[in-house]
């Protein structure tokens, strides 16, 4: 099979799943489909360098094209090394456990789209940290912003997330 | 239940659950975009024939091996006219002047205006320089006065009373009137060697064949043409040569570029390789958009070049190359710094008057002596004996100008090979081992 054939059967396979890949990075619908568009080009264009390393190795693969095209655009747009507002950290009264618990209770659509409401910087943190498997230091490495930020920034995320769920019980 | 446990709870629920969903789907249909992948493949490779790829490789070895050659062929077949009659000076290091004789008849009352246009005797007679003047004048004064006209059209003049009385006037000045022998009556050692030539009792003079001259009746260096069968009918010719056994050179080279992406077939083992929309080439090393950007690359140090032959000379020196490299966003930074030892050979193919243009080959081990990386660069070495060995090798085709008899300047514009090495830190060389530079500097001749 080659690239142009395993890349339309990603496309009818996955394309839905990719694109969303693309969502939770750039959140404007639009905007995702031009991402999504330019992660297959780039995907064609680097096909030598996939390893078929068995079922969903070109899903992994392609996820994570999407996800770096995502990245370089917003770095574009708007540079993730801005300056954290401290002051602004809520604490959430939300324990690790209830948090998991009320994930649990969310449809996956809902929770889709409440990762969608996060503010730009923690939404990409939470992704990578989440969905990529980063670790703070990695992330640091390819935001050009210190692992400490890092780490802020996915305790807001995971602060605002937990207010979301609680709103979502009500 | 831990607090690592618990976040891997929820994190690996919430993965689990907004991971694998899939919402709206995409506009563009596949075969829209089939034929935008299929637009881009072919406008990088437009692009990479133009720039990343560039000249093939082989092509690039070729072009460097012709230059070489030609050069060579050049030097090789270029020898100066009527050098079996060569009257070459011995003295190394010094700076002489070797005369080409003819050994053709002539006049006694002939003047010679020796310049390195080659004037012959009798446009030298029929000329309006100084030393044609010069001449004539002898000519009609019934005295045997050889004039010579150097590069400077200064006249070197040999001027003897009558036929039986040979070098009674002798004078020679130099181009840079650092020489002057007058009146070789008694005891001056410069008249003296004139004096000796005219013992034959013949009426013209016999040359002092100073400085290994051979032993014909051909003037040689700082003399006077000496027999009545004057020798120089023809064009008389001086040829400058210049044997600096030793030359040490100081230099620091221009970098052609200032800044360089990933090349993906140089990607190492480990990184994500991937391309924009315009189909550049971007480095993924652990984390997913770093880039790794390499500033150009500054060199210098010193180098000792031998003369082997007036073309041929050999070189070696020691170089030291700094690269400093850094991966955007996160501004983590790598220096290296490399010693070399390059040694090469090379020779000679123009000189015109101060002016010289050279072509050479060289060869360089070159080890890190200082490296250091922050803490966000990936790097796989502890210690700097774990960097190997960079080796490269290159040509060049270089003009020198001297400024004086001791210094001089040269520019060298070099292709250098760096050859691959998986093992070698990420810089500049590893992503394009061709390089093409400008060497520049000072040539110090040390005799």
């Amino acid at each position: 099979m080659d690239g142009i054939e395993a890349l339309e059967k990603a496309y009818k396979d996955d394309g839905a799943y990719l694109l969303s890949v693309c969502r939770r990075y750039v959140r404007d619908l639009a905007t995702a489909q031009d991402m999504f568009q330019d992660g297959f080009v780039s995907a064609y264009l680097n096909w030598s360098k996939f390893r078929n390393r068995g079922p969903g190795s070109l899903k992994a693969w392609l996820s994570r094209i999407m996800a770096n095209t995502c990245l370089m655009h917003l770095r574009k747009k708007d540079p993730m090394n801005s300056a954290d507002d401290i002051g602004t950290v809520r604490m959430s009264d939300l324990s690790d456990t209830a948090l998991a618990e009320g994930i649990s209770q969310v449809r996956d659509e809902d929770l889709y789209n409440m990762i969608l409401d996060l503010p730009d910087q923690e939404r990409v943190v939470l992704n990578m940290f989440v969905f990529e498997g980063f670790s703070h230091r990695e992330i640091a490495s390819a935001l050009g912003i210190k692992e400490s930020a890092s780490a802020m920034r996915f305790y807001r995320a995971k602060a605002h997330l937990a207010e979301m769920i609680k709103d979502y019980e009500k | 239940m831990k607090n690592n446990d618990i976040q891997k709870d929820w994190t690996g629920l919430l993965r689990e659950k907004a991971g694998s969903y899939a919402g709206d789907k995409p506009e563009m249909s596949f075969a829209e975009l089939k034929e935008k992948m299929l637009l881009a493949a072919a406008g990088q490779q437009v692009a990479g024939s133009a720039s990343r790829r560039g000249i093939p490789a082989w092509l690039k070895y070729a072009a460097a091996v012709a230059v070489v050659a030609a050069g060579g062929v050049f030097a090789l077949t270029r020898r100066p006219a009527g050098d079996s009659q060569i009257a070459e000076a011995t003295n190394a290091g010094e700076e002489e002047i070797v005369v080409v004789a003819r050994e053709e008849a002539a006049s006694d009352d002939t003047s010679y205006a020796i310049d390195p246009s080659g004037y012959t005797a009798a446009d030298a007679a029929s000329s309006d320089t100084p030393a044609a003047s010069n001449a004539s004048s002898a000519s009609s004064a019934k005295s045997s006065r050889k004039a010579y006209s150097n590069q400077n059209n200064t006249d070197i003049i040999t001027e003897k009373a009558d036929g039986s009385s040979p070098a009674a006037n002798t004078n020679y000045t130099n181009s840079n009137s650092t020489d002057k022998y007058v009146d070789g009556d008694t005891g001056d050692s410069a008249s003296a060697d004139s004096d000796k030539a005219a013992d034959g009792g013949k009426e013209a003079d016999e040359a002092p064949a100073t400085k290994g001259a051979p032993a014909q009746a051909a003037p040689a260096t700082k003399s006077a043409p000496a027999n009545g069968t004057d020798p120089f009918a023809e064009p008389v010719k001086p040829v400058r040569k210049q044997l600096k056994k030793f030359s040490l050179g100081a230099s620091g080279f221009l970098a052609s570029n200032s800044i360089g992406n990933g090349n993906a077939d140089n990607a190492p083992k480990g990184m994500t390789v991937y391309t924009d929309k315009n189909g550049k080439v971007f480095y993924s090393f652990g984390a997913p958009t770093a880039r790794y950007y390499h500033s150009a690359p500054v060199s210098g140090g010193l180098s000792l070049r031998y003369s082997i032959t007036p073309a041929f000379f050999a070189e070696t020196g020691l170089r030291f190359t700094y690269l400093h490299t850094w991966i955007s966003p996160s501004g983590a930074v790598q220096n290296l710094l490399y010693a070399g030892i390059p040694v090469g050979v090379g020779f000679n193919f123009v000189e015109l008057g101060s002016f010289n243009l050279y072509a050479s080959a060289y060869g360089m081990p070159a080890k890190c002596v200082m490296g250091r990386t922050n803490a966000n660069f990936p790097s796989n070495y502890s210690k700097l004996s774990d960097i190997p060995i960079m080796w490269s090798a290159g040509a060049s085709l270089g003009a020198g100008y001297n400024i004086t008899r001791t210094i001089g300047l040269f520019a060298e514009p070099t292709v250098s090979y760096y050859f691959p090495n998986d093992n070698a830190p990420q810089t500049l060389y590893k992503e394009n081992p061709f390089y093409f530079t400008l060497n520049l500097g000072l040539r110090f001749n040390l005799n």
